[in-house]
């Protein structure tokens, strides 16, 4: 039964409704968002220096570099996605497609680290860039304060886990462009690049609980 | 005769349409839809709570995250799961943020009052379906503090246990409670 107080604050809140111009739309901010800080990453990188010779026109000559790469991509677009559907009440996908760029991630990896014994490509010097390490966190940050400041005008439920889904998408952009712009070096690769990258997640939970928590 | 699921998809439809149109800035439909909605979230608390003192104001709490979050509603997108999704959060907050107890008359509270305070509590929650997949433990610290109206320091007294002990049953009751009320599955 409806009473009086409720009546009261419903009155006040139809009153209140302005038209709401932009409602969510996950994949187009995901898009948006992605695009958004790929140019910013890839800017930032290329005004750094140039692209690795060569780094491009070998995805078509090695299937296990281009797949490494693949891996990659796959995963940032999944994080992305993931962490915007995060933010609107029940829009989280089924339990294995939340995994899903986490199992990405971990071949991207698991693909560089078996680089180690045997590389996709030459191992290189070109391209050596000093405090790719720092490149690659602090490129990677335009994208995640672009990314909490829209899932903060949604609803984020979880905003420890929006922030990490979100911080593991950004690091993985600057990480992923690094790796045709630097040298390529299995062991540097993993800790200079994917590292940092990663490292972002734990960060964006941090922001995430700072900036996205509902009071 | 309509169905229960007949009735619910019917709900849903229509709560979907007057969202829709109260986005584009239509405040008689969306006055409609709250003061459907509220009804409704009173309902689904009372079936899994019982008789909150706090029950009113959970229902407010929820309109108000409700209309807060309606920029978030797509139409391509189910509306009450989108609904219950806010209703479970806030109802989970109301009653992590202060005690709270069970609305009852004083004819019950005379007839209760020669028992143990606890199992009286019990007593009177029994049939709460939400309480009974808790462990012994969680549940006395969720009756004694949300339904008993107990602080957590009365409470760790009654119990014979630290305030901080209780405060982690609580807390890791109401996790509990939370995982359980995502669990139940909502008719799309």
């Amino acid at each position: 039964m409806t009473t009086p107080t409720r009546k009261s604050l419903i009155r006040k809140l139809a009153a209140d409704a302005d038209e709401i111009r932009r409602p969510a739309r996950v994949e187009a901010t995901a898009i948006f968002w992605g695009l958004a800080s790929i140019l910013v990453a890839g800017l930032l990188i290329l005004g750094a220096g140039p692209l690795r010779e060569g780094s491009v026109y070998l995805l078509g000559q090695s299937p296990r570099y281009a797949l490494e790469n693949v891996f990659a991509v796959l995963a940032i677009a999944g994080f992305s996605l993931l962490a915007f559907r995060s933010a609107v009440p029940a829009a989280d996908p089924r339990l294995r497609w939340t995994i899903a760029p986490f199992v990405l991630l971990a071949a991207w990896v698991a693909a560089i680290a078996f680089d180690l014994v045997s590389p996709a490509i030459e191992p290189s010097m070109n391209g050596k860039r000093e405090g790719c390490i720092f490149e690659v966190l602090l490129y990677g940050l335009p994208g995640l304060a672009l990314g909490l400041a829209l899932l903060r005008r949604w609803w984020p439920l979880h905003a420890a886990r929006s922030g990490l889904l979100l911080g593991l998408a950004a690091g993985g952009i600057p990480a992923l462009i690094m790796q045709f712009s630097c040298m390529y070096l299995p062991a540097h690769m993993l800790t200079h690049h994917l590292l940092p990258g990663i490292a972002l997640g734990p960060l964006g939970a941090l922001a995430g609980l700072i900036w996205l928590r509902r009071k | 005769m309509t169905s229960k699921l007949d009735l619910r998809a019917r709900d849903e439809q229509r709560w979907s349409d007057y969202m829709v149109r109260a986005q584009r800035g239509d405040p008689a439909i969306y006055e409609r839809l709250l003061t459907e909605l509220g009804d409704a979230i009173e309902v689904y608390i009372r079936v899994r709570f019982g008789e909150l003192s706090v029950l009113e104001d959970c229902v407010q709490e929820c309109l108000l995250a409700i209309h807060q979050a309606r920029h978030t509603y797509d139409r391509r997108r189910p509306f009450r799961p989108w609904m219950f999704t806010i209703v479970r959060h806030k109802t989970i907050d109301v009653l992590r943020r202060g005690s709270s107890r069970v609305a009852i008359s004083d004819i019950a509270i005379d007839e209760l009052a020669g028992d143990d305070p606890t199992d009286a509590l019990l007593k009177l929650i029994d049939g709460i379906n939400i309480l009974e997949n808790l462990s012994p433990d969680h549940r006395e610290a969720v009756v004694l503090t949300k339904y008993g109206g107990y602080t957590t320091a009365e409470a760790a007294a009654t119990l014979g246990i630290s305030e901080s002990a209780i405060k982690a049953r609580l807390h890791r009751a109401l996790q509990a409670i939370r995982r359980q009320l995502e669990a139940e599955e909502l008719p799309a």
